[in-house]
């Protein structure tokens, strides 16, 4: 308990943790203002004349619907000077756009809605089917798979990443300073110290990650902020035990270094793998239908595999520990 | 002992850690694999939202389905909905209790979505509507054919493939930290100090060794990736960019070696540097996404790798590489400053003064101090220039006349602390030592900002000039006790000059 509580005060005074705070807190503030600016932009009726879209020519239901959404609407090659976000070559069906203009995004968003309304209304009517809606949220929704798949996860996932980084840096130094040799000498157990070195980065990285949430839940209606602290101290466990287990094992600050460059790495490929069974458990999509479901068996399923993974990190770092204790003995 | 021998002996210290070169490989071939998978990514990006690139709202509503049609097997395709099949009124239970996000009663002839009015509602329904559009039209043709427009997405894919060539630098220039910091912690460098070598031959030695280990995996990257979907309209200057990249950052790695305290500090501010590098090429290459700034991009060689990877033919960039080789240079001489220092062998952090110091000891001549340290105020411009920049931007808005002061500010401001560390005596010592610090710095800025390489000293000239000149300027207020007056007086000059270009330039069009 002692070590626990001089690890907590060490993490405190440290001006990297206290400069990741700001880093982080600068980084979902940046998202959120981005996601509330975006959502605003798209859902205005009128978009002051800043997206332009221009068409080949003069198709009435194409224009109203492009209008009705909020977008002005010019004939290719019309004389005038003003540039179109994206061209409309309605015989094709091509779209051309700008990419020097920072609107064209959301003209080409806009495209996309109008041209799903068209072909949904073409639909109805060749199949002769008839369609309903009811009990919809007000306001413009584009942007909710943004909010859930990826504000949400990156505001848990930023704090655990720092724990890594931390405590691996923490381990080294005192590998480097020979004082974890007192440690490994005195009759404090292999776990103890695993769980000494591990538990104040994975507490501090989940009271970090339970504060982001809190400022996300201001802009994003998040659901099950209990379970997601849960996730979130689950995967702190995960990469702190790792990097516990790296800077236990590791032969040189080099090779921790690349070993904790990779770990990041194959954190990245993990969010491209393409979508398959196996992704529902990855943990940025787990936090993510977390935030966005109320609480079923895949969930359950996710948390119990993320405890799992959890814990096999855990004694992997105890054994680290063990390995280090008898090479140094 | 010599170079080479050094050199060789460092090569095989770092060929012979096999874990470290394991783990070089595994992450070679993360990135390799990567790649495909990144690309595909953009390839996706096709319909107005990042976000359908990335799995990333795999099974995120779920709706409560009652009722039977094929057009529920559209439903299920989409791996964004989770449907569960009940009666009517368990689904409108399950939808009270908040445990669905809608409700979709179908029969053969009409379709009705409930929701809860929740915007997680209207993601259910629009993938709702997505699965009777896709049905009843029996074809995946949308009214719009996104995928043809290739102007983002062209655009993407080729601002991601330098960033994806470049990663792997971060590994690659690792050695150099272990020979300096991790040697100099166990006391390794005492013994080679003792030895009747040079210190420039240690130190030249370690990089090197570390330039040629990047080289021979830059030759194995360059073959590889084509495999996994890059393919370059010029390989050998890519090549070449890469390389020059690696020496530029092995080069910042052994500063910050030299300078820091310990190998973990090193490490940490190693990872700051190669990070600041790679975002201030990634950046400036952004900037050819807006017209008005598209000429400012080609001041990065990660441009030079985009227009490469999107089948440019374009001349390849000798007057960028040939600053990337100062700023090079000039890391390699403050590190050698370092290392001079008998701080180094103490493991202290050298202030400015100790630096200059080493820097003398060095070059052995004041006049020549003054000139390598116009070269080090230049090579730290860019950034400072770029977020003093962004500040104004960010803070006061896109005034033209606040950008460019801003800029001027940042440029005299480097040049006046060169001059504050050089600390002329008397006035024309002051002024000789101030036009040397601005002409090392007009040179350099003009070799990255001259259209043609032949044309540099003529169109040049002038800027060179008023560098020497506000420099000079500065020198002498050191020494009279009036720096920052002349400070002051060097920035209103130099932007005299700027507005005048400007204007000019505006004239001209």
């Amino acid at each position: 308990m002692n070590i626990i509580e001089k690890e907590l005060r060490e993490i405190l005074g440290d001006r990297a943790f206290l400069g990741s705070i700001i880093v982080q807190f600068i980084t979902i503030s940046m998202l959120l203002f981005l996601y509330d600016t975006y959502s605003e932009v798209m859902h205005s009726p009128n978009l002051n004349g800043k997206v332009i879209v221009a068409v080949d020519k003069n198709n009435t239901e194409l224009i109203s619907r492009l209008e009705d959404s909020g977008v002005k609407v010019i004939l290719q090659n019309a004389s005038g000077f003003e540039k179109p976000n994206a061209v409309i070559n309605t015989t094709t069906g091509e779209v051309k756009t700008d990419p020097g203009n920072i609107f064209s995004g959301f003209a080409i968003a806009k495209i996309n809605s109008v041209s799903k309304a068209i072909s949904f209304d073409e639909a109805l009517q060749k199949g002769n089917f008839s369609y309903s809606s009811e009990n919809l949220a007000g306001g413009n929704t584009d942007f909710v798979e943004m909010g859930y798949g990826l504000i949400v996860p990156i505001a848990l996932v930023m704090p655990a990443m720092v724990g890594l980084s931390l405590s691996i840096q923490n381990i080294l130094s005192e590998r480097k300073k020979r004082t974890i040799e007192l440690l490994l000498v005195s009759p404090i157990s292999d776990f103890d110290i695993a769980f000494a070195k591990t538990a104040p980065y994975v507490l501090s990285s989940t009271i970090c990650g339970s504060a982001w949430l809190v400022v996300v839940m201001q802009k994003i209606p998040v659901y099950n902020a209990p379970l997601l602290i849960i996730a979130e101290l689950l995967l702190s466990l995960i990469l702190v035990s790792l990097s516990v287990l790296i800077s236990a094992s590791a032969r040189s600050i080099q090779e921790a270094n690349v070993l904790s460059s990779l770990a990041g790495m194959i954190f990245v490929f993990s969010i491209l793998l393409p979508s398959s069974y196996a992704s529902l458990y990855l943990p940025t999509i787990l936090i993510s239908r977390i935030s966005s479901n109320f609480p079923d068996e895949g969930i359950v399923i996710g948390l119990a595999l993320l405890a799992a993974a959890g814990l096999l990190c855990f004694w992997l770092a105890v054994k680290g520990v063990g390995r280090m204790r008898r090479s140094y003995s | 002992m010599g170079l080479g021998v050094m050199t060789w002996w460092g090569l095989k210290g770092i060929f012979s850690d096999r874990r470290f070169l394991l783990s070089v490989i595994v992450g070679m071939l993360i990135s390799l694999f990567t790649i495909p998978l990144l690309m595909d990514a953009v390839g996706r990006f096709k319909e107005g939202n990042l976000l359908s690139a990335l799995p990333i709202s795999e099974k995120m509503v779920k709706v409560a389905v009652v009722g039977e049609h094929p057009l529920i097997a559209e439903l299920e395709n989409n791996s964004m909905v989770e449907i569960v099949r009940v009666d009517e009124e368990t689904a409108m239970r399950l939808l009270n209790e908040g445990k669905v996000h809608g409700v979709f009663i179908v029969n053969a002839t009409s379709g009705r979505f409930i929701g809860r009015s929740i915007p997680l509602s209207n993601l259910a329904e629009s993938a709702v509507k997505d699965a009777v559009d896709k049905f009843m039209r029996k074809d995946n043709k949308l009214l719009f054919n996104l995928k043809s427009d290739l102007g983002l997405e062209e655009l993407l894919r080729s601002l991601l493939a330098p960033f994806l060539m470049l990663t792997p630098l971060f590994i690659w220039s690792l050695p150099v930290i272990q020979s300096v910091a991790y040697e100099r912690e166990n006391k390794v460098v005492e013994v080679i100090f003792a030895s009747p070598t040079r210190r420039v031959e240690v130190l030249a030695s370690k990089v090197l060794s570390n330039l040629i280990f990047s080289m021979l995996l830059g030759a194995v990257w360059m073959l590889l990736v084509p495999f996994f979907g890059l393919h370059f309209s010029n390989p050998i200057g890519v090549y070449v960019i890469l390389i020059s990249m690696a020496l530029l950052v092995i080069m910042m790695n052994a500063l910050v070696s030299s300078i820091a305290s310990n190998a973990n500090e090193a490490t940490l501010a190693s990872s700051i540097s190669s990070t600041i590098i790679i975002t201030l090429f990634f950046s400036i290459a952004i900037l050819k996404v807006f017209p008005a700034t598209e000429i400012a991009a080609k001041l990065s060689p990660a441009t030079y790798i985009a227009e490469q990877v999107s089948g440019q033919g374009t001349p390849f960039p000798f007057n960028l590489m040939l600053v990337i080789y100062i700023i090079s240079a000039t890391a390699f001489l403050l590190a050698l400053s370092a290392f001079s220092t008998e701080s180094f062998a103490f493991s202290l952090k050298p202030g400015l003064s100790q630096l200059y110091e080493g820097m003398m000891e060095i070059l052995r001549s004041k006049n020549k101090a003054a000139f390598a340290m116009g070269f080090v105020a230049f090579s730290i411009t860019l950034p400072v220039e770029l977020v003093a920049i962004g500040l104004t931007f960010f803070l006061i808005g896109p005034s033209a006349f606040l950008l460019l002061l801003s800029a001027t500010a940042a440029e005299e401001g480097l040049k006046a602390v060169a001059l504050n560390v050089l600390k002329p005596t008397h006035l024309k010592e002051g002024a000789v030592l101030g036009a040397l610090v601005g002409l090392a710095f007009g040179l350099s800025e003009s070799l990255l900002l001259a259209p043609v390489f032949e044309l540099m000293i003529l169109i040049r000239i002038a800027p060179i000039i008023v560098h020497s000149v506000c420099s000079s300027i500065v020198g002498a207020g050191y020494a009279k006790r009036y720096f920052a007056l002349s400070v002051i007086l060097a920035i209103l000059l130099h932007m005299g000059y700027n507005l005048y270009l400007i204007r000019y330039a505006m004239g001209m069009r």
